[in-house]
C-alpha cells in the first residue's frame, strides 16, 4: 500500500511537471496571445478581432502572474475545459472526445496483435534454443527492428493494398478508408495500420520474452514439473510463460510511448480520424490550443498506462506486495 | 526381481570446446522398497546419472547403455509410454525447495496438476488427495495450505511439498537428489527420516543422492561412490562401512566431521581437485589425489573387482586398501 | 551450495566462450560489416557536393519515374529527379540530425548523470526527477511540441531530438558512475587529496563513456528514425530533403508508389541498412563491454 501511495504521487508529479512544461513552452516561446489565438493576435489584425483578444486576455488570465495562469489553466483541464481551436473556434475538449477513442483503439489493437504473435514466437523459439528455427528467428527479429513504421507503411501499402489486392477499394477485405460502422468493419480498415504499427513491436517483445524464457527454462520448478511428466507445451505455456513475462510488461509500458508516436504515423498516411492525424494538423496550422491538449492528453495516457503496468507486478509475481 | 537396472551408462557432452565425459561405465540396481544410496563431491557424476534416467538432460548430451525399469528400457521408451512414465511411475525430489516449487503457482495446483495430467481426476477429488499427501509428509493444517503460494512455506516445508508432489502419482520408484544439501542442519534430519518412513510404508524403491556418507549410512540398503563420472565402489551399506575398498571411500569417510571422534580431532580433507572430464581419460580418475596410487593407476582404468570380504562388494581399484587388499 | 555439474556446462555452453580473443574478432564479422556500412553512407553524405551526382533538385534528369539503370542507379521519381542523388544528400541533413541530437544527449544527458551520481545527494533527486520528467513524455510528442514552437530547422529539430536523449543517456552515466564512484582507484584518488574536477575528468569520465559508445549508436538509430518520422509528417527540417520525406513523397499518391515504387523502395532500403548497422554495431558492442567490465 505504501509503494501504491508512493508512486501515485510521483505519478501525479510527473503530470504536474509535463503540463508546466506545455504550459511553459506556450508562454515563454513566443507570444503567448499568439500561441492561443494565431494570427488574429496581432494587434493590427483588425478591429473586428479586439474584442476576441480581449476575451482572450481574460479567459487565459494573461495580466496574471504565470504561476496564477497556470494553476487556472490546470484547474480548467480537471474540469475539462482545454481552450478552444483555432479552427471554427470548436472546443479542444470536443475534438479530442470525437478522436480519442479511434486512436486508443488503434494502439490497443496494435498491441493485441503483437503480444498475440510475439507470445508463441518467443516460446516457439525459446523451446527450440539456439537450434535452426531460433536462428533464423533471432536474425529475423532483429531485422524487423531496424524498419522505422513510416518505411512500414509504404511497404506494406504497396504490397497488400497496391499488389495483392490490386482492385482495392471500400469493399475489399481490408477497406483503405476507416470505417467504424461496426466493430468487423473498424477491425478490417485498421488490419494494416495496426499490423504497421505492431511489427516493431513483435520484434521487441519477441526478443525480450525469449531471452527471459530461456533463462526461466533454466530454473529447478522447470526440471520439476518435467520430472512430474507434464508435456513440453504444459511446461512452456503453464510454468515458465508467467514468471517470464516481467521484462515484456515493464517494456509494454514503456513502447506505448513509441506506438503513440508510430499511430500519429499511420493515422496521417491511412486518413484515420485519430488525435495524431488531428495533432499534425493543428500543428500545420499552428493550431497551439489543440496541440497542447492533445500533448497534455496524450502525455498522462502514457503516464496512467505506466502506472498500471506496475500495478499489473501483482498479478503477474505474488511475492510483490505493495507494502514495501 | 529389481525395479530398475542400470547397466554400463555413459553420459558424454557435446560442447564446441570437445566432448565432456560426466558419467562412464556406470551399473547399479535398485529392489522394490529398497534404498540405494548414490555419493560423491561435486562433479562426481551422480546428478548427471539420475538427470539422464529422468530424460532430464539437454540435447546435447549423449547417453548409452541402458536402464531397465520393469523390463523396459528407459532411454528409448515411445513417447505414448514416457508421458505416463515419469510422475508416475518414477518421481524425483530435487536439490533446492527455494527453487524447485514455481513461485507463481499455488500450492494446490502445483500438487494436483500432475494427478490431473496423468490420471484426469476431478478437481475436488485431486484437492482432497492433495490434502492426504500433505498429510502424508507431515505438513500441518494441510488443507490451509493448498491456497498459499511458496514464498509463504519454510524451506523445510517446501520440501515436504515438493516431496508430496513427487508421491502424488504413487511411484513405484523414488529418486531424490541431495534433498537435504540445502536446507537447515536442523531440518535435515527430518526430511530423510520422512523419506526413509515413506519408502518403508509405501513400499518404494529410493535412489538418494548425496555428498554426504554419513546421510546413507543407516538409511540404505547399497551404496554407489561415484568419482570423475565413474563407479568407485558399489557394495551393501554395512559392507562398505564394514570394509572400505577404495582409497577414495576411505578418503571421503574421513572428510566428513564425525561426532564420535573425539574432541580436537582434525579433519582431512581430500587434497587436490575433482579431474577435468573433458578429458579423454586414460587411468583411475582418483589417481591424482590418492596416496596410495601407484603407476597403473595413471595409465589403466581399473575395472570393476568382485572381491570384498562378501559377494557383491565391487571396487574399481588395483590397490584396494580393505580386506581384499590384504589377501 | 550449487552443485556445478556437467550438465551446467553442456547448457551454457552456447553463450559465447570468452577465450581472450582481440577485442576486433570477438566484434565479429556482421560488426565490420556494419561499420563499413555506415563509413560508406557517411562518407558519400559528407562528400556530396563534389561527387559527380546530379543536382538533387533537378528535374527530368530521368523520366517519370523510370527505373533503375546504369548512369541513373536508384532510378528516377515522378518528377524526374535522381532518387540516387536525393538518396545521398538526404542522408546528409538525416545523419546530421541524428549526430548533432546524440551529441545534445550525451553533452547534456552526460554531464547530469556524471555529476549526480558523483554528487548524490540533493542535486541527484532533483536530476533524477527530471529525468523521469522527460522519460514520461511519450517520445516523438515532446519533440514536436518542441520543434512547433522552436522552428523546423536543422538545429532546432537536433536539438529537440537531443533533449529526448537526455534521460536516458543521463540515467545510463548515472548507473555507470554509482558503479565506479565506489571503486578503489577512485577512493584512492580522493585520499589522495585530488580535486572533484580531476577525479571526474580523470578518473570517472572514461570508465563511464566508453561502455556508453554503444548507446551512442544505439540512440543514433532512434534519432535517424525519428527524424525519419517527423520529415514523413511533413513536420521536420523545412528546406531540404531528408530520408523521411523523400520517402513520404514517393509514397503518398498511390498510382505513383505503383507505377514506380523504387523511388521509395531505394531510400527505405538505405534507410533499413543504416538503421540496421547501427542497432547491430551497438549491440556488439554492448555485449563486448559488458564482458569486459567483469576483467576491470
Amino acid at each position: 500500500m505504501k509503494f501504491l501511495l508512493q508512486r501515485l504521487a510521483q505519478m501525479v508529479a510527473v503530470v504536474l511537471a509535463v503540463t508546466f512544461l506545455c504550459f511553459a513552452a506556450l508562454n515563454f516561446l513566443g507570444d503567448p496571445l499568439f500561441n492561443i489565438l494565431g494570427p488574429i493576435a496581432d494587434e493590427n489584425s483588425g478591429e473586428e478581432y479586439a474584442e476576441v483578444r480581449a476575451e482572450a486576455r481574460a479567459e487565459y488570465n494573461l495580466d496574471k502572474p504565470f504561476p496564477e495562469r497556470y494553476v487556472r489553466w490546470v484547474g480548467g483541464m480537471v474540469q475539462g475545459d482545454f481552450g478552444r481551436s483555432f479552427k471554427n473556434q470548436t472546443e479542444v475538449s470536443t475534438e479530442l472526445s470525437n478522436r480519442l477513442p479511434v486512436t486508443v483503439f488503434l494502439m490497443v489493437y496494435a498491441q493485441v496483435l503483437a503480444v498475440v504473435i510475439a507470445v508463441p514466437w518467443a516460446v516457439i523459439s525459446a523451446a527450440r534454443a539456439y537450434r535452426t528455427v531460433d536462428k533464423v528467428s533471432t536474425v529475423v527479429s532483429f531485422g524487423l527492428l531496424g524498419i522505422p513504421v513510416f518505411a512500414l507503411v509504404v511497404l506494406l501499402s504497396y504490397g497488400i493494398q497496391l499488389k495483392w489486392d490490386p482492385q482495392w477499394g471500400d469493399d475489399s477485405l481490408f477497406p483503405g478508408r476507416y470505417d467504424d460502422e461496426s466493430l468487423m468493419s473498424r477491425l478490417r480498415s485498421l488490419a494494416i495500420p495496426a499490423t504497421a504499427l505492431a511489427i516493431p513491436l513483435i520484434a521487441i517483445y519477441q526478443r525480450l520474452l525469449r531471452t527471459d524464457l530461456i533463462s526461466t527454462l533454466q530454473e529447478d520448478f522447470i526440471a520439476v514439473a518435467r520430472a512430474k511428466g507434464m508435456s513440453e507445451r504444459h511446461v512452456l505455456f503453464r510454468h515458465a510463460l508467467r514468471p517470464s513475462l516481467f521484462s515484456m510488461l515493464t517494456v509494454f509500458g514503456i513502447q506505448t510511448g513509441a506506438l503513440i508516436g508510430g499511430s500519429i504515423v499511420v493515422e496521417q498516411f491511412f486518413a484515420i480520424p485519430g488525435v495524431g492525424r488531428a495533432l499534425v494538423e493543428a500543428i500545420i496550422r499552428d493550431d497551439f490550443p489543440l496541440v497542447l491538449g492533445v500533448v497534455v492528453v496524450v502525455s498522462v495516457i502514457f503516464v496512467v498506462v505506466n502506472f498500471l503496468v506496475d500495478l499489473a507486478y501483482t498479478f503477474l509475481d505474488p511475492r510483490v506486495k505493495f507494502d514495501g | 526381481m529389481s525395479l530398475l537396472d542400470v547397466e554400463d551408462l555413459a553420459v558424454t557432452f557435446n560442447t564446441p570446446d570437445g566432448p565432456v565425459y560426466a558419467v562412464s561405465n556406470v551399473s547399479f540396481s535398485v529392489k522394490k522398497g529398497e534404498a540405494l544410496g548414490i555419493v560423491g563431491e561435486s562433479g562426481s557424476g551422480k546428478s548427471v546419472t539420475v538427470k539422464s534416467l529422468m530424460g532430464l538432460l539437454p540435447r546435447t548430451a549423449d547417453i548409452t547403455g541402458t536402464a531397465e525399469f520393469d523390463g523396459v528400457n528407459l532411454f528409448n521408451l515411445p513417447s505414448d509410454r514416457k508421458k505416463h512414465f515419469y510422475g508416475v511411475d518414477v518421481a524425483m525430489v530435487f536439490q533446492n525447495p527455494m527453487t524447485s516449487l514455481n513461485p507463481v503457482k499455488r500450492i494446490g495446483s502445483q500438487l494436483t496438476e500432475g494427478m490431473r495430467y496423468h490420471t484426469g481426476i476431478s478437481s475436488s477429488d485431486a484437492n482432497a488427495r492433495a490434502v492426504e499427501l500433505l498429510d502424508l509428509v507431515r505438513i500441518p493444517d494441510a488443507s490451509d495450505r493448498l491456497a498459499q503460494y511458496p514464498h509463504e512455506l519454510s524451506g523445510g516445508m517446501r520440501q515436504r511439498v515438493v516431496i508430496a508432489m513427487a508421491l502424488a502419482n504413487d511411484p513405484a520408484l523414488l529418486i531424490a537428489d541431495e534433498p537435504t544439501t540445502a536446507l537447515d542442519v536442523t531440518v535435515q534430519r527430518d526430511i530423510l527420516d520422512l523419506l526413509d518412513s515413506l519408502r518403508a510404508d509405501l513400499d518404494m524403491g529410493l535412489v538418494l543422492i548425496t555428498h554426504d556418507l554419513g546421510v546413507v549410512h543407516d538409511r540404505t540398503d547399497n551404496i554407489v561412490v561415484m568419482y570423475g563420472g565413474r563407479v568407485m565402489e558399489l557394495a551393501p551399506t554395512n559392507d562398505v562401512f564394514a570394509d572400505m575398498e577404495h582409497p577414495y571411500t576411505e578418503a571421503l569417510y574421513q572428510s566428513i566431521p564425525n561426532m564420535s571422534l573425539p574432541r580436537g580431532t582434525r579433519l582431512n580433507p581430500i587434497p587436490g581437485s575433482p579431474p577435468d572430464l573433458s578429458v579423454t581419460p586414460v587411468g583411475c580418475p582418483f589417481a591424482p589425489r590418492c596416496t596410495y596410487a601407484i603407476d597403473r593407476c595413471s595409465s589403466e582404468i581399473p575395472p570393476l573387482f568382485d572381491g570384498g570380504a562378501r559377494a557383491d562388494h565391487y571396487y574399481a581399484c588395483f590397490v584396494p586398501q580393505g580386506s581384499a587388499g590384504e589377501s | 551450495m550449487a552443485e556445478t555439474t556437467a550438465h551446467d556446462i553442456a547448457v551454457e555452453a552456447p553463450a559465447e566462450a570468452d577465450t581472450g580473443q582481440s577485442v576486433s574478432s570477438r566484434l565479429g564479422l556482421g560488426f565490420w560489416l556494419s561499420v563499413v556500412w555506415l563509413i560508406i553512407v557517411a562518407g558519400l553524405a559528407l562528400l556530396a557536393p563534389w561527387l559527380p551526382i546530379a543536382d538533387p533538385n533537378e528535374t527530368a534528369v530521368g523520366g517519370r519515374l523510370e527505373g533503375p539503370r546504369s548512369g541513373l542507379w536508384f532510378g528516377s521519381d515522378a518528377t524526374g529527379r535522381d532518387v540516387f542523388s536525393l538518396t545521398i544528400w538526404g542522408a546528409r541533413i538525416s545523419l546530421l540530425v541524428g549526430f548533432i541530437a546524440i551529441l545534445v544527449g550525451f553533452l547534456v544527458g552526460g554531464t547530469l548523470g556524471i555529476l549526480s551520481g558523483y554528487f548524490r545527494g540533493r542535486f541527484d533527486s532533483i536530476v533524477s526527477f527530471i529525468f523521469v520528467t522527460l522519460l514520461s513524455f511519450p517520445a516523438l510528442i515532446l519533440a514536436i511540441l518542441i520543434t512547433t514552437l522552436l522552428g523546423r530547422t536543422v538545429f532546432w529539430v537536433a536539438l529537440s531530438l537531443g533533449i529526448l536523449a537526455i534521460a536516458p543517456v543521463g540515467r545510463l552515466a548515472r548507473a555507470q558512475t554509482l558503479v565506479f564512484a565506489e571503486r578503489d582507484f577512485v577512493t584512492a584518488a580522493r585520499v589522495l587529496g585530488a580535486s572533484h574536477r580531476r577525479i571526474i575528468v580523470h578518473e570517472l569520465l572514461p570508465n563511464v563513456v566508453i561502455p556508453m559508445s554503444a548507446l551512442a549508436l544505439l540512440g543514433m538509430g532512434i534519432a535517424v528514425v525519428a527524424e525519419g518520422t517527423l520529415a514523413f509528417l511533413g513536420i521536420s527540417v523545412e528546406d531540404g530533403l531528408s530520408w523521411g520525406k523523400q520517402i513520404f513523397l514517393a509514397a503518398s499518391r498511390r498510382s505513383e508508389l505503383q507505377d514506380g515504387p523504387h523511388a521509395a523502395f531505394f531510400p527505405i532500403g538505405v534507410v533499413f541498412l543504416t538503421v540496421l548497422s547501427l542497432n547491430y554495431a551497438g549491440d556488439r558492442l554492448r555485449e563486448v563491454f559488458d564482458a569486459k567490465e567483469l576483467v576491470l
